[in-house]
């Protein structure tokens, strides 16, 4: 197990270094003249000289990207261009925000998806399958920043059961309540698509393992069908992990709507509201380390799936 | 499985037991048949209704963008504004009908460049010896590895904003999964018996991928790539809703929402018809692929 | 080997007396008696088993012979009742007396596993794949023995490794199915089927997806666990050299009927009906060469869809007009032996077994098919 652990850790070494190059190249050719934003229009040609050997510019490629790799290794992602402080505290802090809402709509989703899927795998022809059924098929093709926004107006606005946006009230206090009463609405907006996908996919898995051969043997060995449906979930859980781990990553890119309509502090906030303000290094930052949670996500999903098949550990 | 199964056909119904008693594999083959089922007739007919009134539509509906600021605002079911009027004074029905081109056109594209390029990729890298084989598909877990839509938001937002960056951005990201499917499609023809008496004719790697993969990878690409449309109209328009797609004043869904978002607690309907039309799009999508899947028999369930 | 308890040498009477109310004998552990099964399809029903009886006795195995589509796996899971609400099972299973088509599925559940235990076709996919497979013998074992402690458990199932011919059961004991090649895996099957000491083991096709010396030794096993035992076995098969080589009597299936039944050897060496004997012509065999081998014109009827008649008739060679209206009857031609056949049933069906009994129907005579050329009946018939 521990071996099956560092060989995958070793394999994410290589992807996160493609990860920085594609980052660095997008830098690269982004349009537009860094140089001249940062220094303003009263700039001299000698200025800008200096200011171009400072910072690399005239370097080859692969310095500039060993450089601008080892500031970010050890978390300097530079100055933001639009408020010019530096980038890693208020990325980091966004990060947190983000996975705090992708932890909850990924419980959320898993639990619906789970239930959804076990129910019209298991009932097929009953009306709660089929509103299951039905369900997941709309889930899955929803625009989350329209759900979101209708949302809002229905449960927070109108009903007043949540409030609307922000993560903490202003006069909250900021306790726990005060979260989980903020993350409700951001955390069933982010949390339906992956929800139908996973009652989707977690219906066929189930059917399929309905229908192998080891099922009928269990019952030929006299097992009851309540026993014989444990084992059947049991099987499942190897499926369920993987599209429950492309439905993290799914999240983490999600959120970005969510967190747009909601106002959630979060990475997907911070890069759309960089956006608008071109305001580069932030976004870079923000997917770089969006990125890396995601591929250390995919780790942990890897040592769960390791934990629960040992067929994945002995290959 | 060497299955010398005692049940052919009609052994199992289409309605199994609650416990999913399954007789024999057999049974289980003979039920799986090729059929149009209902949900694609009717998705069939959904989107070539929504394609008509985008081509079609514009003519028939006023200016989009002409409005008068005294018109502002009109409620549902207005004369002569059927859906009302925006915060311009515009007519929300026009624009609709005029933001279904570069919705579904945004949505369309990058699937169909995807489609081509990942089909490639993935065929390529399947037929291909170890070191292509792993160089291509390492490359592609490269991209896995960013959360796709962040990345291609960040993609759209270094390339600034504009309908064919965002269509560049939403290719990109949607390669990597098309590639991985013809991929893993490719590696299971290649076991079967077929391919080996292909090769051992003597033909080469091109008249293989083309006459031999080619026709059996298709099916499952189609199907897949049929629901990443429902999937790819929805992204489109959010990034449009993220002000990356289009730019004012041209009429678009996902730039309607955002448009609307404001005038959100007096008038809720004006955001909801532009999503209705994203959402009745996208499930059209996504049903045509489920119904795919069943015409051309493809197994399992497709991944969005 | 077969030893029938005949030893009340009742006169065998009129042809159709026989198939019904036979007297109770000595050692019958399942006695299976008209036995039909319906598979439901919507508004659709097909009849797959068809008034299938037999009586299997202890220390005995039965192989029920017969090409895909014949309804042997089908009547075998009938036995255990295996199917769900979509298939009708009417008739009689008595297992030692007792009636197990009555039984409430609670019951039942009791009696699979415990008293009947079914060894599948396939080894790989009959294991749990993500259980160890000590954990799945004593699964079994704690089912059908409450008060067995967890531990004793554990040390039983190694003792059953070992039972089944399992040199490190410790090991085996620990793995998980796909950690054991394809030999192993039928032998940890095996060694769950006879855990709990069942009277009676059903094996649908044990050796098919092994490799043919695996077969053998399986096959070996099956023989030196049932001396060991005593149990009786139930063994379904489409390979007429499996049936010749494990069978102490042989039960032909066709069409969801069975036609012919009677000890192995007889049957193989003198087969009465002419589906049996077609069978036989077609297997290639060391005095035959190969070019004269003849298979049965036309192909079985899928299942459900059976002719009138006697459903062998569209391909049978002897078939007359009332074959194609009248459904014969398994009767007894001789002691323990039964065919359904009415041409090649005399009208005394006292005559001695050995006798050519229509000189009609083709047979050749390979006194066994050797069983290191297994033939798949069911594999090359067209379709």
């Amino acid at each position: 197990m521990f071996g099956f652990l560092a060989r995958r850790g070793l394999l994410m070494i290589p992807i996160l270094l493609g990860v920085s190059i594609v980052i660095f190249i997008t830098i690269k050719i982004i349009p537009g003249d860094p140089v001249a934003s940062l220094l303003g229009p009263t700039g001299t040609p000698e200025a800008r000289a200096a200011l171009e050997d400072r910072l690399g510019l005239n370097d080859p490629l692969p310095v500039q990207y060993f450089t601008w790799l080892a500031h970010t290794i050890t978390g300097d992602f530079g100055t933001s261009i639009a408020r010019q402080t530096t980038v890693s505290p208020m990325v980091f802090d966004a990060l947190w925000n983000t996975l705090i809402l992708t932890a909850a709509a990924a419980a959320l989703a898993l639990v619906l998806g789970v239930v959804i899927g076990a129910l019209t795998a298991l009932r097929r022809d009953g009306l709660l399958a089929r509103i299951g059924n039905a369900f997941a098929l709309v889930s899955i093709s929803v625009p989350q920043y329209s759900v979101g926004l209708l949302l809002i107006i229905y449960l927070a606005d109108d009903a007043g059961l949540f409030p609307v946006s922000g993560m903490y009230s202003p006069n909250g206090g900021g306790g726990f309540g005060d979260l989980m009463n903020h993350l409700i609405l951001p955390a069933v907006t982010a949390a339906l698509v992956p929800a139908g996908i996973i009652a989707r996919m977690f219906r066929s898995s189930v059917l399929d393992v309905m229908g192998m051969d080891f099922i009928e043997a269990l019952r030929a060995r006299g097992l009851s069908e309540r026993r014989i449906l444990w084992h059947a979930f049991h099987n499942t859980t190897p499926s369920l992990l993987t599209v429950a781990g492309l439905q993290i990553g799914y999240l983490l890119g999600g959120v970005v709507f969510v967190e747009a309509v909601f106002s959630w502090p979060g990475i997907g906030q911070l890069v759309y509201l960089s956006i608008s303000q071109r305001d580069l290094p932030v976004i870079q930052a923000g997917v770089l380390v969006s990125a890396f949670a995601f591929v250390l996500l995919n780790l942990i999903v890897d040592a769960l799936h390791g934990l629960i098949d040992p067929r994945v550990r002995t290959h | 499985m060497t299955a010398v199964s005692d049940i052919a056909l009609g052994a199992t119904s289409s309605t199994d037991p609650p416990t999913g008693v399954r007789p024999a594999t057999d049974a289980t083959v003979a039920r799986r048949r090729r059929r149009v089922t209902w949900g694609f007739r009717i998705s069939a007919a959904t989107i070539a209704a929504i394609v008509l009134v985008t081509l079609i539509g514009p003519f028939l509906v006023s200016d989009p963008n002409v409005g008068s600021l005294s018109e502002r605002l009109l409620p549902l079911g207005s004369a002569g504004h059927l859906l009302g009027t925006d915060g311009q004074g515009r007519d929300v029905l026009s624009r609709l009908v005029n933001g279904g081109r570069p919705s579904l056109l945004a949505g369309l594209i990058p699937v169909a460049v995807s489609s081509l390029v990942g089909t490639a990729l993935g065929v390529a890298a399947g037929l291909s010896g170890r070191l292509t084989h792993g160089a291509i598909m390492r490359t592609l877990d490269v991209f896995y590895a960013f959360p796709a839509v962040l990345l291609a938001i960040a993609i759209s937002a270094a390339l600034g904003s504009g309908i064919s960056n965002s269509i560049i951005a939403l290719a990109v990201i949607l390669i990597p999964p098309v590639a991985r499917v013809a991929e893993t499609e490719t590696r299971r023809l290649i076991d079967l018996d077929y391919m080996e008496a292909a090769r051992a004719s003597g033909a080469g790697g091109l008249s293989i991928a083309v006459r031999q993969v080619l026709p059996n990878v298709a099916p499952p690409i189609i199907v897949y790539c049929t629901a990443l449309i429902g999937l790819s109209i929805v992204y489109a328009a959010g990034l449009s809703f993220l002000g990356l797609g289009v730019s004012p004043p041209t009429a678009e869904w996902g730039l309607m929402i955002s448009d609307y978002k404001q005038f959100l607690y007096s008038f809720p309907e004006l955001t909801a018809i532009p999503a209705l039309a994203i959402l009745v799009a996208s499930v059209a999508f996504n049903v045509l692929g489920d119904g795919l899947r069943d015409l051309l028999d493809v197994r399992g369930e497709t991944l969005t | 080997m077969s030893t029938p308890h005949t030893s009340t040498s009742r006169a065998p009477g009129p042809a159709a007396a026989t198939t019904a109310a036979r007297p109770a004998q000595p050692n019958v552990v399942l006695s299976v008696h008209d036995l039909n099964t319906t598979f439901a399809a919507g508004s659709r029903t097909s009849n797959v088993v068809r008034g299938v009886s037999f009586d299997l006795r202890r220390g005995q195995t039965l192989m029920l012979l017969g090409e895909s589509g014949s309804g042997k796996s089908v009547t075998a899971r009938s036995i255990m009742r295996l199917y769900g609400r979509n298939a009708t099972i009417t008739g009689s299973v008595r297992l030692s007396g007792q009636e197990l088509l009555d039984l409430s599925a609670d019951r039942m559940r009791g009696v699979r596993g415990a008293r009947i235990a079914l060894v599948p076709q396939d080894p790989t996919g009959s294991l749990d794949p993500l259980r160890r497979i000590g954990a799945q013998i004593t699964e079994v074992l704690a089912l059908h023995n409450v008060e067995r402690l967890r531990r004793a458990g554990r040390r039983q199932a190694e003792e059953l490794l070992r039972l089944v011919g399992i040199n490190d059961p410790k090991r085996v004991a620990d793995s998980y199915p796909h950690e054991l090649s394809g030999g192993m895996r039928q032998r940890a099957v095996i060694a769950i089927a006879v855990s709990c000491d069942p009277e009676v083991l059903i094996a649908d096709e044990p050796t098919t997806a092994l490799d043919v010396t695996v077969q053998k030794q399986i096959l070996e096993l099956f023989a030196d666990l049932q001396d060991r035992l005593g149990m009786a076995t139930l063994m379904v098969t489409h390979d007429v050299g499996v049936a010749a080589e494990a069978g102490d009597r042989v039960g032909v299936m066709y069409a969801g009927r069975l036609v012919e039944e009677g000890p192995a050897a007889q049957v193989f060496a003198s087969p009465r009906h002419p589906y049996t004997a077609g069978l036989l012509a077609a297997l290639p065999s060391p005095g035959v060469p190969r070019g004269t081998l003849r298979s049965i014109p036309g192909s079985p009827p899928p299942a459900g869809a059976f002719p009138a008649g006697c459903a062998f008739a569209p391909r049978c060679p002897v078939a007359r007009d009332s074959c194609r209206t009248d459904d014969p009857p398994l009767v007894a031609v001789a002691p323990d032996r039964s065919v359904a056949c009415p041409v090649v049933n005399p009208a005394s069906p006292s005559a001695p077994p050995s006798t050519p009994t229509a000189g009609a129907v083709d047979i050749p005579s390979p006194a066994a098919p050797p069983a290191d050329q297994p033939s798949a009946l069911s594999k090359g018939g067209p379709r």
